[in-house]
């Protein structure tokens, strides 16, 4: 796959004429108590088009300055014989990698992608749990969008669209095969979606850790519609586990999450949204140490059972904008904090200025994170 | 004889039965509605001094089928941006997803022009959008709309349209307070058909300082065979 994925960058260089576009971005990051470090980030776009094919390539370079490791917060009541046996923080280290590299030809309704390419599934603007291909978390301040390896097929017909996308790796359990179906009318746009994948997680028992590995098919409806006036989305997202639902294993790690929520602008200046998170799995109350660690050990976010999301966002004239958004646990009303001040004077200049903290105490579903300050330049060029 | 007896009937009926405003602006909207047409554009950004060049390829099928496909920039960015009935999606192609553009964002700049999205896409009818008032019909109509639909673009504006062949040659854009937000010029139009095509128009943004934006429409085409592929989405996030 590594030679196909070589020839996939090469070959479109010696073709095509590429354009080139970028950014340079200067990154600041405080830990209030803990730490601070800076980032120096450069990233580079590379992009052609021939007839009907056209070609797509990021690279990124990440190089720091002062002491770049992220220390992990852990929970206060977290015993010592369990936190022996975790990182206490993660090194960062100067780095430089290709983001995203891929071919793309349309023929006749079709569009086929090959290589390393972006790919989003899931309606929520803070947090999709569909979002199996390149899934984020919230608490992570300096994630970068890659792309996966593997192909995408696409063909419209009408105003439908039909999608598979197969992400590629050496370990089977790695793979990952999604199939999507999507339409868009006068309207609503709505979607319907399947995946295959398995999910790896790191559990500690209470003695010792230990990895599980759950097969996991994926079934789910979204839509969308502004028809109204605001904007209105609901989507429903089923992870049955496949071993136990066709093998007959004892355990059952089966759960599905309902996601709902509405957008405004008012006078075209103030945009104001709410979502709602339910998570079938979550606890409603009495959050142990346990909990906060699988949340850290495996990027699953959600561990409670209602979330709720509003955000504030106020634009004025496009050079001043700011935004307040809050992941509320609507069971013990902890919650997560992130506010941003972004200053464009120009097209190519921005400075944003970031903030993040929560509130909560031991026990609830958000606590003991540090607040945490970002400092961001960013030059387009 | 028989040309002057013309001339003396229409110059009659114009004094008997003056056009209503709205029979004016339905001539205007021949002209500037669009259907089935492929544009090829420059767009020049001035800005504090500084000058940015876009070109691009817009296709309009109907009111509700509209995409705009930036073929070069001087950024090196090349986005697309498609009307699709009332839903706008703008996709990026490092970001590899369409981005479905809601509320304010409508009203951002076009890849930092000083047209918005919204003025970009706007292909509907003046009628269905606007209430008219006829201010002046001495050399020039002077029109005042005021918007009777709540998702008109803008709260009011006043037209000034070339009495002879209904292009409007200058527009005026205010907000609900009255305050000019925009101002745009037609500074050359050309025949095309039996439309009048604009092919030299300037947009001026009040609100900021020393920011200009020039549209130039190199190629025009009617019945262009814009068909559906134009507007799925296997074409849009190729």
């Amino acid at each position: 796959m590594k030679k196909i994925f070589l020839f996939l960058i090469i070959i479109p260089y010696i073709i095509f004429a590429l354009r080139f576009s970028g950014e340079y971005n200067y990154n600041y990051y405080y830990y209030q108590s803990l730490n601070a470090y800076g980032e120096n980030r450069v990233i580079l776009n590379m992009n052609a088009d021939k007839g009907i094919a056209s070609f797509h390539l990021q690279g990124l370079g990440q190089f720091y300055i002062g002491g770049p490791k992220y220390i992990i917060p852990y929970p206060d009541n977290i015993p010592n014989y369990v936190i022996d046996n975790l990182p206490s923080y993660y090194q960062l280290s100067n780095s430089m990698k290709i983001n995203t590299a891929y071919l793309s030809i349309y023929y006749l309704g079709f569009n086929l992608k090959f290589g390393k390419f972006p790919m989003k599934w899931g309606i929520s603007q803070t947090y999709a749990p569909a979002d199996i291909f390149s899934s984020t978390s919230p608490m992570d301040y300096s994630y970068i969008e890659e792309g996966i390896l593997g192909f995408l097929g696409m063909y419209s017909f009408g105003d439908n669209t039909i999608s598979f996308i197969y992400q590629d790796h050496t370990d089977y359990e790695q793979t990952k095969q999604g199939l999507l179906f999507e339409n868009i009318n006068n309207y609503f746009t709505a979607s319907l979606f399947s995946a295959h994948f398995f999910n790896t997680r790191r559990i500690f028992n209470g003695f010792v850790f230990r990895t599980n590995t759950v097969e996991y098919l994926l079934s789910g409806f979204n839509i969308i519609t502004d028809y109204w006036g605001p904007g209105i989305w609901i989507e429903i997202d089923y992870f049955a586990d496949v071993e136990y639902w066709i093998q007959d294993s004892i355990a059952d790690y089966s759960h599905y999450f309902l996601i709902a929520g509405v957008d405004y602008t008012f006078n075209d200046l103030l945009y104001t949204s709410l979502e709602y998170i339910y998570y079938s799995e979550g606890k409603t109350d009495g959050f142990t140490y346990n909990d906060i660690l699988r949340r850290y050990l495996n990027d699953n976010f959600l561990i409670s059972k209602h979330y709720l999301i509003p955000i504030i966002g106020i634009n004025q004239g496009e050079t001043i904008s700011g935004e307040f958004a809050a992941m509320i646990n609507a069971n013990d009303l902890s919650s997560m904090i992130m506010t941003s001040l972004i200053y464009q004077p120009r097209e190519y200049l921005s400075m944003d200025l970031n903030s993040s903290f929560v509130i909560g105490n031991l026990g609830k579903d958000f606590y003991g994170l540090p607040p945490i300050y970002t400092f961001q330049l960013k030059f387009y060029y | 004889m028989k040309r002057d007896l013309f001339i003396i009937m229409f110059i009659s009926s114009i004094l008997i039965f003056p056009m209503t405003v709205e029979e004016i602006f339905d001539k205007v909207d021949e002209n500037m509605v669009y259907k089935n047409m492929k544009f090829t554009a420059r767009m020049n950004i001035l800005e504090y001094n500084e000058n940015r060049e876009l070109s691009m390829d817009i296709f309009m099928r109907d009111e509700n089928n509209i995409l705009i496909e930036i073929l070069a920039s001087s950024s090196g960015h090349t986005n697309r941006f498609m009307k699709k009935n009332d839903q706008m999606w703008l996709y990026i192609p490092n970001a590899g997803k369409a981005i479905r553009i809601k509320g304010h964002m409508l009203k951002e700049g076009f890849m930092g022009s000083d047209f918005s999205y919204e003025d970009m896409s706007e292909n509907r009818k003046t009628n269905d959008l606007y209430n008219m008032e006829l201010l002046s019909k001495d050399t020039l109509y002077i029109i005042k709309l005021t918007a009777k639909s709540s998702d008109a673009p803008y709260k009011m504006k006043m037209v000034y349209i070339k009495k002879d062949i209904f292009i409007p040659i200058r527009e005026e854009i205010y907000s609900s307070s009255e305050r000019l937000l925009k101002e745009l010029i037609i500074n050359e139009y050309k025949k095309i058909g039996e439309k009048y095509i604009p092919i030299n128009i300037l947009m001026y943004d009040k609100l900021k300082q020393n920011s200009r934006t020039e549209i130039v429409y190199e190629d025009i085409k009617m019945n262009a065979g814009i068909d559906d592929k134009y507007f799925q989405k296997s074409y849009f996030e190729r």
